[in-house]
This record gives C-alpha cells, structure tokens and sequence, in this order.
C-alpha cells in the first residue's frame, strides 16, 4: 500500500476510499487498472479476455501487459502475507495508520478474523 | 514452456524467462520437498478452484464451520492439500488457529513454508498467463534427487506465524525498510525465497524496473489486490 508514500514524493494527492471502489482515486486510467485488477483475482475467462480487449484499446498493449504483470504479481505475495501471519514493518504501521483505516484495511488483522471465523 | 510466444501481447523476455525458470523447478528436488511432491503441488493449485469443498466454504460466512474432503488430483497427503487449496482459494480468511492446526497435523514449519512459496509463484505465473489468454505451463516431469534438507539459523521471531529471515535494520529512500518482512517471511526456506522473487522482481519492484506504468498507477493495482486478497501486510 505505497500510494500514500508515491503521493508524497510526487506531491499528488491520492483519495485512498476509492481503492474500494467509493469514488476516484485520482490515478490516471484508474478505471480500467481496477478492472484489470478485478479480472486478474477472479481468473474467468471471459471476464479476462473482455478486460484483455478494453485495456488493450485504452491503454494499449504493452501497459496491459505491465499492468497484468503487477496484478498477477500480487495475488502471489498477498498469499504469502496472509499465510505466514505477516506483521507491518513498525516504520510502515506507524506511516499507514490513517491510510489502513480509510481503505479498510484493518479490517484484514489477524485479530480481526480470528474474531470473525475462528 | 509457457506458450507467451503464441499470442501477439508484448510479454518483457525477463518474465517469460523467469517463468519458464520457475515452472521448471517444481520439477526439481526442493529444499523440504522432492520433486514428486512440488510437481504434484503445481497440479493441486490448478485443482483449487475446481475443488467442490473450496467452493462451499468459500460461501460459508466462516471456512471453518465447513468440514468434508477436498477434491485432490494427486496422491498428495490431506494436510498439504488443504494448505495448497487454502492458500489458492481462500487465503484471505487464513487464521493463526488453522496455522498451527496445519502444523500440529504434521507439516513441519519449513516444510509450510516451501509449500506457501510453490504455491504462492504458481498462482503468480497461472494468473499472468490467464490473463494473456495462454494456457497454463505444462507440469514438468520430476527430476530424480533428494531434498537438500538446508536449514536456514539465520531467522528470528519477528511477529509472524514462522519465524522471518533475519536482517539488519535500514531504510530507503521512501522511508521504507531496506528488506520489508514480506521479503523476510519465507526466510526459514532461502531456496523457497530465491524461487518466489525471482519471478516476483520479473514483475514489480519498490525501485525501478522495466515498466511502461507510472508508479501510483502501480501502487493502485497493487493496492487493489490486496485489498481483494484481504491482505492485512
């Protein structure tokens, strides 16, 4: 979750809710990005190649093809974190705070699904 | 070999290289793993979605009220089936309790570790190549060797589930650590981390690489999958 962190060294501002889908982001072809990133972790094929033609049209073919390299890439490590109960780094916890609770992020704390499905 | 070459999108030769790497070490003698075992894993996480248990308990309000079997393709044993299946279907509901069942179940923590990084790089390489259009890489035939058994006594607990790799403290110039826990999280396997990054650095870096997108156009698809993960790191 670096958006907050490239916003400050680029002077952007970013609205943070939007990463779930509450307004613009404020990112440049933040539209069709997300529904590249939609289409990665749901892995149906018809979404895909559907998604595969706009964002070919919009973005042009070799940024889909980064942007399918990002996505792609972080549904692999978001597993490993999940799976190996990963703690924040203490530098980016206390970066991310107000961060985390705008984009509901806490929300995915151990402590919280332990609450929740245990 | 992964077919990238087939269809007419623009795949960087540092990735396709990568991943025809990747591919072809599950078909090599792991660290914890032989090779029979890593290819039959690459098979279970192509099962994951197929599998009818995985689909009841990804509807269930909690994946732990569901019991039952799940539909294993191979002849691998039931607890790292249900840790491959997880980790593909329903990773984000992964609790410390369902860890440490996993572990009291039998799997040894290193022996975890190299499953959720095999695991982990073909979800990676299958949802790239899905995405293209392309079909999944082959499974390879396993290579005959044993595991090199190679502990690794440079880790420390840190917070996580497993203890992580240990570093010295640093930052860069984005105010981050210089070796972020994810990269410190399979530290008890350094094969399985080597495995893991080569394929993940083909693909995105905190610093720069070959890339056509601007850095928070990055950031943002990043963001969203984890947020569609329901990934807390």
């Amino acid at each position: 979750m670096l958006l907050r962190v490239s916003g400050e060294r680029t002077r952007d501002s970013y609205n943070l809710e939007g990463i779930l889908g509450e307004g613009d982001v404020g990112v440049p072809d933040e539209d069709i990005l997300l529904q590249v990133a939609e289409a990665v972790y749901h892995g149906d094929e018809t979404q895909l190649a559907k998604v595969r033609q706009l964002a070919g049209e919009k973005l042009g073919p070799l940024k889909l093809v980064d942007a399918i390299a990002v996505a792609s890439a972080f549904n692999g490590i978001t597993r490993v974190a999940n799976a190996t109960g990963l703690p924040l780094d203490d530098h980016t916890e206390q970066m991310t705070v107000e961060m985390r609770q705008l984009t509901g992020i806490d929300a995915y704390s151990e402590q919280v699904k332990s609450g929740q499905f245990d | 070999m992964i077919p990238y070459a087939d269809q007419s999108l623009p795949v960087r030769e540092l990735v396709a290289q990568r991943h025809e790497a990747a591919v072809a070490a599950y078909g090599q003698p792991g660290t914890w793993l032989n090779s029979d075992t890593r290819c039959a894993l690459l098979r279970e996480v192509r099962q994951g979605p197929h599998c009818t248990l995985c689909a009841r308990r990804s509807e269930a309000l909690s994946p732990y009220a569901v019991d039952g079997k799940h539909d294993a393709v191979t002849h691998l044993p039931d607890n790292m089936v249900e840790v491959i299946h997880r980790i593909r279907t329903d990773s984000g509901r992964i609790t410390q309790k369902w860890f440490d069942g996993v572990i009291a179940s039998g799997l040894n923590r290193e022996e975890y570790i190299e499953i959720v990084g095999l695991t982990a790089t073909a979800i990676i390489i299958d949802s790239f190549s899905a995405a293209l259009g392309v079909s999944a890489a082959p499974v390879p035939d396993p290579l005959p060797g044993e595991p090199s058994g190679e502990a690794n006594p440079a880790v420390e607990e840190a917070g996580a589930w497993v203890p992580l790799m240990a570093v010295e403290s640093a930052e860069t110039g984005l105010g981050l650590p210089s070796v972020p826990n994810i990269a410190r999280a399979m530290g008890l396997v350094p094969g399985a981390v080597a495995h893991f990054f080569s394929v993940m650095r083909s693909q995105y870096s905190l610093t720069d690489y070959d890339t056509s997108l601007a850095r928070d156009q990055i950031e943002l698809l990043a963001s969203r999958m984890s947020s569609l993960n329901q990934c807390f790191y």
